[in-house]
């Protein structure tokens, strides 16, 4: 059972900080709350104050222009990213990722700021942030930063996030050339599931394969050594080669879901099927 | 003007609007003035005695009506064996077992109240594991088992952790494997698993001021819950009344006496006022029946020609810490031990075994889906290393008319060759060779596989059935019966045998609420007997209420009664049709032309026990009929195997099913396909999963994952076949567990046919078979 809380409304980005400040450390932002009230149901959270973020403007809905990249806001809706037609078209890496995320009705609720704040080493959506090197912009009682997501997480369920500080947008840079990107996701079922390891693999028409790993260590990770590798050479024993670089690099645990093992053979498999399918799918938007 | 025929039509189900519309209400949305909540303090040891309790501080919280533990309740209760009580006395047996209740004025001060129930526990070592609990000297969950109320058809072996020893002796066994050719053994597992209901378990208790409780529950037996109740507070049976709306799924975990039970003594002593307790998901996983686990060692003799002529098969039930409707599962699948097959000599042991962990009880297959898991693979083993393709072994060792099944009962034309004929057909059956191989490279792989079943009701031999039919004054009618809704279709299909015998119009039929004081008696609805057994006591109640409408219609219009006819709801003279009446004129008697009065109200009755069948010889389990019927079946898969993830996906099913007859063959098709849902969900996820201290670890679907509507297969084939059941109406036989009962089985053949690996432990993940697949692959190689 859900015990009682003030629910308040921010109804600016600095009303939002103040908040947040006075509320102490039994407050706590809040958006869609499809991770915060199963914390709270369980017990896990007790909290006295949620500070509702999604009144703020800006907070929702995205903006693309020509040059400056894809600033999405943090309250957005899953479902708002996998409907949104530029994000399909050019950043379909993440709409596919989204659309990964739970059932249609959690997608609903379920916002992107949320899934990077909540910092699970399997949130979706983290491993196509990381491949599309997005950015983080955050409001806080001491000014407005710019976190790179390779540095927003810092372990499981903890980020590099302030107390008082909350996800206003995120920020996704114009992709320099043509690229494709492919999201496997293996889950015990096919929806409404957690990964058991995810895979992000972002191929460019520069030449660059860019790799994110999710479930497989304690903060979704981007695979460097695996991307290098297949720098100079795309042929398949260098995907093989950037798979097995990929499962040197993860350190998975086991758990109910699935074992420390399989999941390593698993992040070698899916590395591996991604990379030939991004490649695959880029030489495949090239031919006209 | 014809009899309108409704059997075998597709009318639209009675509860589709109030359904999907929202209207239909469950136990857990009723509310009345003054009611209080109840909370239950669960134990968080598997096995630990209990040394003191003290609930003084929580009864002073403000609000706290009622606090109760094991000792305001001591009488034991039970389905079959008494050894339950509604709160945990002296010790406590598995990791959840309610040992304190509290009712308060709200939800919320009955949770904080329960922190200031104070327990001191002693932990005792918990029997956790099977094979550990049935050895000689293993600490007992039930020390005191042998002095417990049993039901005459069980057996337990006192001073020992076994609640019931059920037998097969049939032939000769030792002769037969000594004549055999070839014998084949192995072993075989299913882990505990939940039934997963939408509804969550919900009840309403309220002890009155005429002393008498009633209980408002989702439950699929209001009147067996009636007798347990009544029984164990040794009360008249008029002084418990079980009111039962809709129940929003149930398969099984809804049968019997289960968490209504522990509002019983809060009820006692808050006279006056009802106490409503509808359980956390959490609740619904851990602390209402679960499917048991079973842990079996399964023998085969074969001769050189294919015949199977012995059969040695022992199965371990994981119990859990109450066996009192789990003691009749193990029993169940004993007597259904032969499967389908024609098996000359025979030996079964079933146990049912107390352990430290949840109460196993009834689940949908009752024991039918554990053991087919069993036999079914074994048939398909032996059917490789023979050589013969498993259609054909099959073919070879069906039961026939006049095959004597596992109780020596002489079948009379059993419809499984029709089952298996027609399922191969379906599905496009080619003869299978030997083990699926992987060739290098090959990403997926295709195979299709397949499995029989049959099951029986299984019910005390006397589980009886009955039917009032009302004809209101207007002419609809009102069908009061005890059988329940569980979204399986049973009113839909009750109704259209009312329609059919009455000749009134379907439409015009309402089925009342169950309510135990009003309604007609049904022992539960369980056991796929609904349509068979209720089925024919609303057949007899409506030609009772069509006796006295014709007799009526005769006095009224002055014919004899063979010329008077009912159709569409109107009364009319078969050789004169337009002299026609609505059926209404007659729902109150005959108003005669000089306007005198005739007859009275019309009221049909009716009732159903099935006839002549006997009990088990105790040592030998034979008996000429052991149970009502038999329903066979047989499903074939074609799955698609990821070699790379071990991940499985169901292309196509096939499905055929001996109904005997299809009464509504629009909710015949859905439970077959949710059967066939549920048998996947089964066969690749679904497993509770426990620590060492006997805890769950995944008690909600975060991690107890169920099939989900992207997992479906692309195509479902569903067929029936019909040969009559000669005492069900119009010839039918129930369906609604066996169609869940194959699948995994099906599937488990089908992932050798396609990779030679053979999965006798469930849930199929594909984790297990990616590492199945590794060790072939790597066992290739050397």
């Amino acid at each position: 059972m859900l015990l009682s809380f003030d629910y308040v409304r921010a109804r600016s980005k600095d009303d939002a900080v103040n908040l947040a400040v006075e509320a102490g450390p039994n407050g706590r932002f809040l958006a869609g709350g499809t991770d915060l009230f199963v914390r709270m149901y369980d017990r896990q959270l007790r909290l006295k104050t949620l500070i509702d973020v999604k009144e703020i403007e800006g907070i929702e809905g995205m903006e693309c222009q020509n040059g400056q990249g894809l600033s999405i806001g943090a309250a957005s809706s899953l479902n708002m990213l996998v409907g949104n037609e530029t994000i399909r078209s050019r950043y379909g890496l993440l709409a596919q990722a989204a659309h990964s995320v739970g059932s249609l009705q959690v997608r609903n609720r379920a916002s992107i700021g949320g899934n990077i704040c909540n910092a699970s080493p399997a949130a979706d959506t983290a491993p196509a942030l990381l491949v599309y090197d997005a950015e983080i912009e955050t409001w806080g009682p001491r000014n407005t930063r710019l976190i790179p997501i390779s540095q927003f997480f810092t372990g499981p369920g903890k980020t590099v996030l302030e107390h008082g500080e909350f996800v206003y947008k995120i920020r996704i840079p114009e992709p320099d050339t043509r690229s494709y990107g492919v999201y496997l996701k293996l889950g015990r079922t096919n929806s409404v599931d957690l990964s058991i390891v995810s895979v992000a693999c972002l191929a460019l028409a520069s030449g660059e394969v860019r790799i994110a790993l999710g479930a497989v260590a304690p903060t979704p990770i981007r695979v460097t050594e695996a991307e290098s590798i297949l720098l100079s050479r795309k042929d398949e024993e260098a995907i093989a080669f950037a798979a097995s670089a990929a499962k040197e690099t993860a350190v998975p645990i086991s758990d109910v879901r699935a074992g420390e093992e399989y999941r390593l053979d698993m992040v070698e498999v899916l590395t591996k099927n991604a990379i030939e399918q991004a490649l695959a799918g880029l030489a495949a938007t090239g031919e006209v | 003007m014809a009899r309108e025929d409704y059997i075998g039509v597709g009318v639209i189900r009675n509860d589709a609007v109030e359904k999907v519309t929202g209207a239909a209400r469950y136990a857990a949305d009723l509310k009345f003035s003054g009611m209080l909540y109840a909370k239950l303090l669960r134990s968080e040891h598997a096995h630990a005695r209990i040394r003191r309790i003290d609930t003084t501080k929580a009864q002073n919280v403000p609000g706290v009506k009622a606090v109760v533990t094991g000792k305001d309740f001591p009488n034991r209760m039970g389905l079959y064996l008494k050894d339950r009580t509604p709160y945990a006395i002296d010790k406590v047996r598995y990791y959840g077992e309610p040992v304190a209740g509290i009712a308060a004025e709200s939800l919320e001060i009955a949770e904080e109240a329960l922190k200031f129930i104070e327990v001191e526990y002693e932990e005792l070592p918990p029997v956790l594991d099977l094979r550990e609990a049935i050895k000689p000297g293993a600490p007992l969950v039930h020390p005191d088992l042998h002095t417990y109320e049993i039901g005459p058809a069980f057996f337990p072996i006192p001073h020992t952790n076994i609640s019931n020893h059920f037998r097969i002796r049939k032939g000769d066994v030792e002769k037969g494997f000594a004549e055999a050719d070839l014998i084949f053994e192995d072993e075989y597992y299913v882990p505990h698993i939940q039934h997963s209901p939408i509804e969550p378990h919900a009840a309403i208790a309220l002890y009155d001021r005429q002393g008498k409780l009633t209980i408002w529950a989702c439950s699929q037996s209001p009147f067996a819950m009636r007798n347990i109740l009544a029984n164990s507070l040794n009360w008249p049976m008029n002084r418990v009344r079980v009111i039962a709306p809709y129940v929003g799924g149930g398969f099984g975990g809804k049968a019997g006496l289960n968490v209504e039970a522990t509002l019983v003594p809060l009820a006692l002593k808050c006279r006056n006022s009802p106490i409503k307790l509808v359980c956390t998901r959490e609740e619904e996983f851990r602390d209402t029946f679960v499917r048991q686990g079973m842990l079996c060692r399964l023998k085969t003799g074969v001769k050189a020609n294919g015949r199977i002529i012995a059969q040695e098969f022992e199965m371990y039930w994981d119990g859990g810490a109450f066996t009192e409707y789990g003691v009749n599962v193990t029993r169940a699948a004993g007597y259904s031990s032969s499967g389908v097959y024609d098996i000359p000599n025979m030996k079964t042991d079933s146990y049912c075994v107390y352990t430290n962990k949840p109460v196993g009880g009834p689940l949908r297959g009752f024991g039918h889906s554990e053991n087919h898991w069993a036999m079914e693979q074994q048939i398909d083993q032996i059917a490789h290393k023979m050589g013969i393709d498993p259609v054909e072994f099959r073919r070879i060792n069906l039961q026939r008319d006049g095959s004597r099944n596992a109780t020596g009962q002489v079948l009379s034309n059993p419809g499984i060759g029709q089952c298996l004929e027609r399922t191969a057909e379906l599905i496009g059956w080619e003869e299978v060779s030997g083990p699926g191989v992987i060739e290098p490279g090959v990403k997926k792989v295709r195979a299709k596989g397949i499995a029989c079943m049959t099951k029986a009701p299984a019910m005390p031999n006397d589980a009886a059935s009955s039917a009032v039919v009302k004809l209101n004054d207007d002419g609809t009618v009102s069908l009061s019966i005890g059988a329940q809704e569980l979204g399986q279709g049973a009113f839909t299909v009750l109704a259209q045998i009312l329609a059919h015998e009455l000749g009134v119009r379907y439409e015009d039929i309402k089925i009342q609420p169950i309510d135990t004081d009003y309604s007609a008696y049904e022992w539960q609805t369980v056991a796929s007997r609904i349509t068979y057994s209720c089925g024919r006591a609303v057949k007899a109640a409506a030609k009772d209420a069509r006796r006295q409408v014709l007799a009526h219609g005769a006095r009224y219009f002055g014919v004899p009664v063979e010329d008077i006819e009912i159709a569409e709801s109107r009364v009319f003279v078969k050789s004169k049709p337009d002299r026609s009446v609505p059926i209404g004129t007659f729902s109150l008697g005959v108003t005669l032309p000089d306007f005198s009065g005739y007859g009275g109200p019309v009221i049909g009755r009716g009732t159903f026990i099935p006839e002549g069948i006997t009990a088990m010889n105790e040592e030998t389990g034979q008996s000429e009929k052991p149970v009502a019927n038999w329903t066979y079946g047989t499903q074939a898969v074609e799955i698609e195997l990821d070699v790379e993830t071990g991940k499985i996906r169901v292309l196509k099913v096939a499905a055929v099913y001996d109904a005997g007859r299809v009464i509504n063959p629009v909710t015949a098709a859905t439970q077959v396909e949710g059967g066939v849902v549920q048998g996947i969900s089964i066969g690749l996820l679904e497993e509770m999963k426990f620590n060492e201290e006997g805890k769950l670890l995944n008690p909600s679907y975060v991690d107890y994952k169920i099939l989900t509507a992207a997992d479906m297969p692309d195509e479902l084939l569903i067929s029936f076949v019909e040969v009559p059941q000669e005492d069900g109406p119009y010839g039918a036989r129930g369906i609604g567990e066996h169609v869940m009962v194959p699948t995994p089985p099906a599937i488990a053949n089908a992932l050798y046919n396609a990779a030679g690996i053979r999965m006798k432990t469930l849930p199929m993940t594909s984790e297990k078979v990616y590492w199945a697949l590794k060790e072939r692959l790597s066992a290739s190689v050397r």
